[in-house]
């Protein structure tokens, strides 16, 4: 069985194909490049102008053609509502005109799942860390569940609206990762944690009353130890909530090494295992989208037309997990 | 079991002399001066390898050093703290023990001048050195122990213990300092004594949380808990420091104010940076007394106790079943952790509604009635909370 996953919540359109055995035959990706961060409807002109040939380089590298393909499988959201659109549409479209079936995939669990088939984690707590979504997710009672999350901001908009401001361009998280090597002193942030979730919005905002007064190695390194420790620490207490003994770090934040040294070190201390994707599977890619789709359709699972709405705020917990 | 310790580093610094006296050697014999770092970096390998390394000269030197070694002035250079660790292990009667890498003599000569007493010192002399397991070996059959912990600062002492098959206790201000790979790395002479009594079983652990770990120890002859927020080494040195630092406080400020306002907690012995040492409360857990039968009683008890909480503002932050004690037919409430001071009607909603969840996910949802009943008649402004604990459960994050 070959699966077509089209993944399109943000900036990055991603085509990617898998196997029932989860071998990734082709996962292309294209970033819309902006200095300044997303714009939503730019970003969804961007998906719809190279879909249609991604989706030929796409089959070309895996040798296929579409009467291969036996599932479409899309992220229905959390995400940019035209850009979701975008990708949503794609799907439709190639579902009816080629009858092939279709499935709409939460966004946040296929970052999960293929973290799950590729690392060989079996039952892991995962951070996800991307631009828009911050959250602790794991597997209890039929659902995925979210034990902790961000209260305002994710925290790759936190580091990148902090870039923005002081003229890096987007996105800013690589670069501030590079300063922050250079930081000597950890500057007083506000470290938000409240129960199992935590809030970046105060840290940011005193980071940025600081540009000029610190050196910019400094406030970096300090906004990366604060607001890592904090999400480290609700993933920790999400462990030994649910005592569990695997941690996934996934999201396009995850390929910060810092935020990866930190989670395997507290992974280590607890005698817990640390597990992250390779790069191309752990930031939004189609690739993850197809091998979820998949899941749930070798399981039962069917999208039909008229139930493939895009939905916004696609809550991880909204569905009964009947995949696992 | 015994207690060996390494003396460089671990429990002395001697290294400014250490340096100053090599670098004079090095000039006495013609050789080129290291810088302090270069220098640094031998310190705790036999001083006659090094010397023989560099010079054919090396007997010649090593004695030249230990000459203008012993003619240096001694000032203060055990590491602070260090003799509460040893009268603590003494108190307990537990044996110690050294193992360096200095000679012999020169160990010995140098505790003597610090007024130090250890049972054995086992040198670098006649032995195959560290990180070889045989001077901690023969430390142990000197003393005719069959076990023991190594306490070093170095990789090559932790090394040389795993050779010797006996337990490591790293120590982060020497020199290789928190980059010391090992399981047991002790970050203060306090945390050292802490993990001295795990690795000697001289307290037992009750629980291990995400934040701390409780312990059953004495203090001053009674029996207590102690609760200790735990070293996080994921986090900055700083950070990680004060953040514990102040849950410490908060926390026993909390159990304090509760006092206060009539309702029981354990009662505070000690606080230190990171350990809340309180009394050890004998008795049943509130969830153990429900699980045998439906005490409503015993209910509109832990109502009453929570509308004193909330009078005050206290917000527990975990009223769950496993967290009160009944102790001499008394409720009293533990583990303030997740605890803080608010106004907030949200707040004292959610503090109740985590309780009705409780009491739910065991059957007994009954009971909470009770519990409100007596909540109602020690707080005045419990018809708000009430309706908010209707309002939080509605808007549940974890459907079902």
């Amino acid at each position: 069985m070959i699966a077509l996953g089209i993944e399109s919540t943000a900036h990055t359109l991603g085509i990617g194909i898998v196997d029932e055995d989860c071998r990734v035959l082709a996962n292309e990706m294209d970033m819309i490049s902006n200095s300044k961060g997303i714009h939503p409807r730019e970003a969804a002109n961007h998906h719809a102008q190279v879909f249609p040939d991604m989706l030929r380089t796409a089959l070309d590298k895996a040798g296929l053609s579409m009467k291969d393909v036996s599932l479409i499988a899309f992220s229905q959201g959390p995400g940019l509502g035209p850009c979701l659109k975008a990708g949503a549409t794609g799907a439709r479209a190639l579902a009816l005109y080629h009858s092939i079936p279709l499935i709409g995939v939460n966004h946040c669990i296929a970052h999960l799942e293929i973290g799950r088939k590729t690392q060989g984690c079996d039952d892991p707590v995962m951070l996800y860390v991307s631009g828009g979504n911050t959250q602790v997710i794991t597997y209890f009672e039929g659902r995925y569940r979210v034990f902790g999350e961000t209260l305002d901001i994710g925290i790759g908009n936190c580091l990148d609206k902090f870039a923005r401001e002081i003229g890096l361009e987007f996105p800013g998280g690589p670069k501030i990762e590079r300063y922050a090597l250079g930081g000597r002193k950890l500057l007083p942030l506000p470290y938000t944690i409240k129960g199992m979730d935590v809030a970046f919005s105060g840290a940011l905002t005193a980071a940025l009353n600081l540009r000029g007064r610190e050196r910019l190695e400094d406030i970096c390194y300090s906004m990366q130890e604060v607001c890592f420790a904090a999400l480290v620490e609700t993933t920790e207490r999400a462990m030994a909530h649910v005592d569990k003994d695997e941690v996934l770090l996934a999201g396009g934040v995850a390929r910060n090494s810092r935020i990866r040294e930190m989670t395997s070190a507290m992974a280590r201390e607890r005698g817990a295992k640390f597990f992250v994707p390779e790069p191309r599977l752990c930031v939004d890619n189609g690739a993850m989208i197809a091998w979820t789709g998949l899941l749930m359709h070798m399981h039962g699972g069917r999208t039909e037309v008229e139930d493939s709405a895009t939905r916004q705020n696609f809550r991880t917990d909204d569905m009964e997990v009947y995949w696992r | 079991m015994i207690v060996l310790f390494d003396l460089d580093g671990t429990t002395i610094d001697d290294s400014r002399n250490i340096v100053e006296c090599f670098r004079e050697t090095q000039r006495a014999f013609g050789l080129g001066e290291w810088n302090d770092t270069e220098i640094r970096a031998l310190i705790g390998l036999p001083l006659e390898r090094v010397f023989f390394r560099i010079s054919p000269f090396g007997a010649d030197m090593k004695r030249f050093y230990e000459e203008r070694y012993s003619s240096r002035e001694k000032k203060n250079i055990i590491i602070p703290g260090m003799e509460d660790v040893f009268s603590f292990l003494r108190s307990a009667g537990i044996r110690v023990g050294v193992v360096t890498s200095r000679s012999q003599r020169m160990a010995e000569a140098m505790l003597a001048e610090l007024g130090l007493e250890f049972e054995c010192v086992v040198g670098s002399d006649g032995v195959k050195p560290k990180p070889s397991g045989e001077p901690i070996k023969k430390a142990m059959a000197i003393m005719g122990a069959d076990s023991a912990v190594y306490v070093g600062d170095t990789q090559i002492d932790a090394k040389s213990a795993e050779n010797a098959g006996v337990e490591f206790i790293g120590v982060s201000w020497g020199i290789d300092g928190s980059a010391l790979i090992c399981d047991r790395l002790a970050g203060s002479t306090e945390d050292l004594i802490s993990q001295l009594k795990d690795c000697m079983g001289l307290r037992r652990m009750i629980k291990q949380g995400a934040e701390a770990k409780l312990y059953e120890d004495t203090f001053l002859g009674r029996r207590c808990v102690v609760k200790e927020r735990v070293t996080k080494g994921y986090r900055e040195k700083g950070l990680d420091g004060e953040l514990r630092a102040h849950r410490t406080r908060e926390e026993a400020r909390l159990m304090h104010e509760a006092r206060i306002s009539g309702v029981p907690v354990p009662r505070i012995y000690d606080i230190t940076g990171d350990s809340v040492v309180m009394e050890f409360l004998d008795g049943e857990r509130v969830k153990e007394i429900l699980e045998e039968k439906d005490d409503e009683g015993l209910c509109v008890e832990i109502g009453r106790a929570v509308g004193k909480l909330h009078s005050v503002d206290i917000i527990h932050g975990d009223i769950t079943t496993s967290n009160m004690i009944v102790n001499d037919g008394v409720v009293h409430f533990i583990d303030f952790g997740l605890g803080e001071k608010s106004a907030e009607v949200e707040k004292k909603g959610v503090d109740l509604h985590v309780l009705a969840e409780a009491l739910k996910a065991v059957g007994k949802e009954a009971l909470f009635d009770r519990v409100i009943d007596g909540y109602r008649s020690t707080y005045d402004r419990a018809d708000e909370v009430v309706r908010k604990i209707e309002e939080v459960s509605r808007r549940g994050r974890y459907v079902s």
